[in-house]
């Protein structure tokens, strides 16, 4: 056996292991549809407050409007997101719960437990303002974490979120609704797109 | 003489590069369809089939024929056993470039 022919067969096991990756189970339909969720989810926040920016008096006046419109979002999206998925696998054939899946969702979910816990934190701290920009940041390192077993899409969109975050963070609390509508609104469809277009559907 | 590793020691099975290929998708994605495989290792339809057969008959993959919107779909699994050879395999690579650096 050759040196030369053995590191051959390795980089070409490297090149398909690489490039399998190219088929996703991942719905982009999915994206775009959470995205416009989301987008509905900050218009109907911003009728209900009648403001674009937040303060503190004005969220605790909705605050009860305000927890069942994002719990209906939240529980809209992740149907949207399972429903597509499964779909999706349906037409390709493939398994929709697999250990790479799986690998995903738990790479996912610490972060967003984190984000919830947050939440009540802050609630509980009157610091409502910040809400958005938790959100954001943790839900995108959440993305960022689970991109490491899917494709680069994922990972962009992750850091992403991260990156955004910091405005409503520190710069701009009080616009945190804006920058949901960029974030989870924006991003995600075009992150949506740019999925449906390169791994058809 | 010092003893070599003998290259016929290779799993003869997995050692053909479309198999190898098929191995290492299936190692990753442990589901593909038919089509995807022919598409990511740039193979034709019979290539493809007898690799896959071969496989399938050593238990290292499984295929499942069915039917989605009328089109007939062929989807390949790896199995524990194929799994298994396939890590031997890469320690047996990794073993052979050791001795002979």
């Amino acid at each position: 056996m050759e040196r030369e022919e053995i590191i051959r067969n390795i980089d070409y096991i490297k090149e398909i292991v690489e490039s399998s990756n190219r088929y996703t189970n991942l719905s982009g339909l999915a994206g775009i549809f959470c995205g416009l969720l989301a987008l509905v989810g900050c218009a109907a926040s911003y009728f209900l407050l009648g403001s674009f920016s937040l303060t503190p008096d004005l969220i605790q006046a909705k605050l009860s409007a305000l927890g069942i419109l994002w719990l209906i979002v939240f529980t809209g999206a992740l149907s949207v997101q399972i429903g597509l998925t499964i779909r999706k696998a349906h037409i390709t054939g493939i398994q929709p719960w697999t250990k790479l899946s799986r690998q995903i969702i738990f790479a996912l979910l610490p972060s967003l437990l984190a984000g919830a816990i947050l939440t009540i934190y802050l609630f509980k701290y009157n610091q409502f303002v910040f809400i958005p920009g938790i959100w954001i940041l943790l839900y995108g390192v959440g993305i960022a974490a689970s991109g490491m077993f899917s494709i680069l899409a994922v990972r962009l969109l992750g850091w992403a979120f991260i990156i955004t975050s910091l405005i409503p963070l520190f710069v701009r609390p009080e616009y945190g609704l804006i920058f949901m509508a960029l974030t989870f609104g924006l991003y995600h469809i075009i992150y949506g797109l740019a999925v449906a277009i390169k791994y058809r559907g | 003489m010092k003893k070599e590793e003998n290259p016929l020691d290779l799993n003869k099975v997995i050692h053909e590069r479309i198999r190898l290929g098929i191995m290492s998708a299936l190692s990753t994605r442990e589901t593909m369809t038919f089509t995807e495989l022919r598409e990511l290792l740039n193979t034709t339809d019979g290539n493809l089939s007898v690799h896959a057969r071969l496989l399938e008959e050593n238990g290292y993959i499984k295929s499942d024929k069915k039917f989605v919107e009328r089109k007939p779909l062929t989807v390949f699994r790896i199995t524990a056993p194929g799994k298994r050879e396939f890590m031997d395999y890469l320690a047996k690579l990794k073993g052979i470039i050791r001795q002979s650096s």
